[in-house]
């Protein structure tokens, strides 16, 4: 009886496996997350949380990042659930600081890393803002997000005035926002910002994508060094140059220049520009 | 026959218990203030009597499975009625079943009366119901799937355990099994092999309640293609199999001092 | 040659004590039993002997660490041997949500009778047992007794050819003792074989057959009463008045032991031979006898001997 016993239990494990598979099959692994489109909204959850709502504001964040980790393994594109998870998120716990942090930088961010929705990461931060006035980062996230993916640099420059009225600001708040609206957007700034950022990174993800962006700004000041030396050559030689291969064979180069991810720059005597290698992971925008 | 003999007893035992009474009450005037809630909030009054109703359903259904299976082998070992049963011409298998379908039994006559409820909210407030409300009566089935998943984890402790620590056993179990999901994609996403199979382990080992997952769906009317029941009736129902037959063979083994 | 309907072979049970279940406690060391039908048969020891572990293990409750056991040639452990058992455990508690009827109607259901005969059965116990009046009352409002009544009921509803009966009379008051006893040579009357374990010596000297005794898990005497011990005569008891208890000590000898009790002397002999010399100096001393009385050794001193404690005497020692 009980070498029964055995061989039903083995028999059902293996239709649990079997079942579950096709149940995955069907619905989708994300479903949990998914379902986060057919809730009411923020509030019916909090409300129905019954005190729990700091737990699941926690649950909501990591399935926000889980989300977001997916989605970035599946190599797709799309993230739409991003922000209703977040919103949820912060709705039910207003001081999930590091949520807003993620959410502003991956809303805004461009496809494929994010959900290409920088408006909606504004309107997340002024959220955050509002529920956690003394929050100054929060400011110099906006900020950020103003300048380097809505473009607008008044509005980032206010937002880093605004910010640096907090007496536990960061020092440079002040002086880089009438550097903002003075110059408008530079690479030394944007630099700056970023080294901020990573400085200051909350997750993994974060860190990660602060460092791709400054290595973008190391490979665009890199174009324009080898952009210039080109030109000097082109006025020296009296003729246009094909290609970096012939520079180095001329022996003006010792070896050709590489990207900050090792990958060879390659210049398009066409548009007359250095650029980067098609297979180059360095990111384009 | 003699499971079906158990079983009824069982039902009778349960049916006697003033926690379940209790508990009923409560769930069906729950149900009964959906309709209070839907006055004072925006929003669609129906889709939350929905929510609420079976959120409830589940929940009470969950406190009751747990309540009462950690007790049901449990009692009868402590209060030493397995002496006198046991010695009768009935196979130690043939008792668990039958304490396990007792239960199933009550709390299918629960589940039933609170779907009832639900319905009858829904009457009142609309005067009529809509095709899409059959998944109600469908939504009612799978969580008693989930809730006989529930009866058979709690009698598996209760088959070696103490109630407390039974209890404390389902109850996180119960928990988990919710966020069973969401372990899974933290192990797809994790760089750590280790965490990947400790990870996929867990998935395919601890109940995954998140099969069980359309309330949310049904209270807004989205159509579910029946081969998600059908699937999700399956898991649950192998499921707490497998686990019967992992308590069978506890039962078996034990010595009765 | 009458049939054997339980056997055991060097039937033993360790248990494993302790926090890691390391230490084993021996419960019971390689019992050989055999009980022949229509006896009544009694399993005798102290608190802790072993009783309830051989009834467990009969009704395969516990399994066994050694050894097998079979009830009417088949093993404990088969539906078929307990079809034809019954079994009353010590102070038994049963569902108390259920009344009397539904419960006995529960246990009779689990035989396979069909309704109507099940119906009969289960009314022809509830009168036998003289709980009849009460089947409609939950059993959580049954005294002891009534409870005890109920037990054997259940024990006996399925018809058994064998009932086991683990301390039966445990708390009962002298009527329900009465009651319980009657039963079970009502039992025995009707061809069933009873095996029941006790630790009241009185039980088993006025219903057993045959007896085993068992101390430690271990049997230390088994048959009938008369060959386990002799009924011969042990000792002498005399009861005298007008001597002091110091000249009688002297007049009586070593052997002897005298207590005094208000006016008289209460003398114990060891043997009948040393009687009439006795009786002799006594008469000289001018004493009054006042009576004679040869005590035979009781069952209660044969059983304190076996196990081994200081043997008690009806008077303390001087």
């Amino acid at each position: 009886m009980n070498a029964v016993l055995l061989a039903l239990l083995l028999l059902s494990g293996t239709g649990v496996y079997w079942i579950q598979n096709a149940i995955d099959a069907r619905v989708g692994l994300f479903r949990s997350t998914e379902e986060a489109l057919y809730l009411p909204s923020g509030k019916v959850i909090k409300m129905l949380s019954l005190g729990h709502s700091g737990l699941l504001a926690d649950v909501y964040w990591m399935r926000a990042v889980q989300y977001y980790g997916g989605k970035r393994l599946k190599d797709e594109k799309r993230f739409d659930l991003l922000d209703p998870l977040i919103g949820i998120a912060t709705t039910l716990d207003p001081q999930l600081i590091h949520a807003y942090r993620f959410g502003a930088i991956f809303l805004s961010e461009r496809s494929p890393i994010g959900a290409e929705q920088p408006e909606k990461a504004v309107v997340l931060l002024k959220e955050g803002i509002k529920h956690n006035p003394d929050e100054w980062p929060l400011y110099r996230d906006l900020g950020f997000v103003y300048y380097w993916y809505v473009k607008d640099y008044r509005k980032g420059a206010e937002a880093f005035l605004e910010g640096s009225k907090n007496p536990k600001s960061a020092a440079w708040m002040k002086t880089f926002a009438a550097e903002l609206m003075a110059k408008g957007g530079s690479r030394e700034s944007a630099r700056f910002l970023w080294q901020q950022f990573y400085g200051t990174a909350d997750t993994e993800q974060m860190k990660r994508n602060a460092k791709e962006n400054l290595l973008r700004l190391q490979a665009l000041d890199e174009m324009d060094i080898l952009q210039d030396f080109i030109s000097k050559i082109e006025v020296r030689l009296g003729r246009p140059v094909e290609s970096i291969e012939e520079l180095v064979k001329l022996g003006l180069l010792k070896h050709h220049p590489l990207d900050p991810k090792g990958f060879t720059y390659t210049y398009n005597p066409q548009t007359r520009n250095v650029q980067l290698s098609p297979q180059s992971t360095v990111r384009r925008f | 026959m003699k499971v079906l003999h158990i079983a009824r007893n069982t039902f009778r035992e349960c049916v006697r218990d003033k926690v379940l009474y209790n508990l009923v009450i409560f769930a069906v005037l729950i149900i009964v203030s959906s309709l209070i809630l839907g006055a004072i909030t925006i929003g669609d009054v129906k889709q939350i009597i929905i929510n609420l109703g079976l959120s409830t359903i589940s929940l009470f259904g969950t406190l009751i499975a747990i309540f009462i299976g950690i007790q049901l082998v449990h009692k009868e070992i402590d209060k030493k009625t397995v002496y006198s049963l046991l010695s009768k011409p009935v196979a130690r298998h043939e008792f668990i079943l039958g304490k396990y379908l007792g239960l199933s039994m009550t709390l299918a006559v629960n589940v039933c009366v609170m779907i009832l409820g639900v319905y009858s909210a829904i009457l009142y407030l609309r005067h009529s119901f809509q095709a899409s409300d059959v998944q109600i009566l469908l939504a009612g089935v799978l969580i008693l799937i989930e809730l006989m998943l529930v009866i058979a984890i709690a009698l598996l402790f209760s088959t070696f355990s103490t109630p407390a620590l039974s209890a404390l056993f389902a109850f996180c179990l119960y928990i988990i099994g919710h966020f069973n999901t969401d372990i899974r994609q933290y192990g797809l996403s994790s760089d750590s092999w280790v965490t990947k199979v400790v990870a996929g382990a867990m998935y395919y080992l601890l109940p995954n309640f998140g099969n069980f997952d359309i309330i949310s769906r049904t209270a807004h009317g989205q159509f579910i293609t029946s081969d998600i029941y059908l699937f999700a009736a399956t898991y649950g129902l192998i499921y707490s199999l497998g686990l019967l037959f992992i308590a069978m063979w506890i039962f078996r083994k034990r010595d009765f001092k | 040659m009458p049939q054997v309907v339980i056997r055991t072979e060097g039937l033993s049970k360790t248990y494993r004590t302790g926090f890691w279940k390391t230490k084993p406690v021996l419960a019971l060391d390689n019992l050989n039993l055999e009980v022949f039908e229509n006896e009544i048969f009694g399993c005798l020891g102290p608190n802790g002997a072993g009783k309830s572990t051989t009834l467990k293990l009969l009704m395969s409750l516990i399994y066994p660490t050694a050894g097998r056991a079979e009830i009417l040639g088949k093993s404990v452990f088969s539906l078929e041997a307990r079809r034809h058992i019954g079994y009353l455990p010590e102070s038994p508690y049963f569902y108390e949500y259920l009344t009397a009827e539904e419960f006995l109607t529960y246990y009779g259901s689990l035989f396979g009778y069909s309704k109507a005969e099940l119906k009969s059965r289960v009314d022809h116990f509830l009168k036998l047992t003289d709980v009849f009046h009460a089947r409609k009352l939950q059993l959580r409002k049954f005294s002891k007794g009534m409870l005890q009544r109920v037990g054997i009921a259940q024990a006996i509803i399925g018809d058994p050819k064998v009932v086991f009966l683990d301390e039966p009379m445990s708390g009962l008051d002298p009527i329900g003792r009465r009651e319980v006893r009657n039963l079970v040579l009502q039992l025995k009357r009707e061809g069933k074989t009873i095996f029941f374990s006790t630790h009241i010596l009185n039980d088993v000297e006025t219903l057993c057959d045959r007896i085993a005794i068992l101390n430690r898990g271990m049997v230390i005497g088994s048959g009938t009463l008369n060959e386990l011990f002799s009924q011969e005569v042990s000792h002498v008891e005399v009861v005298i008045s007008g001597i002091a208890a110091e000249r009688l000590r002297e007049l009586a000898g070593p052997e002897a032991s005298v207590t005094q009790s208000g006016n008289h002397s209460r003398l114990e002999l060891p043997a009948q031979a040393l009687l009439s010399g006795i009786v002799a100096e006594i008469e000289r001393a001018a004493g009054r006898i006042i009576s004679i009385n040869p005590m035979r050794q009781t069952m209660e001193d044969y059983f304190l001997k076996l196990v081994g404690k200081p043997e008690r005497r009806a008077t303390p020692r001087p």
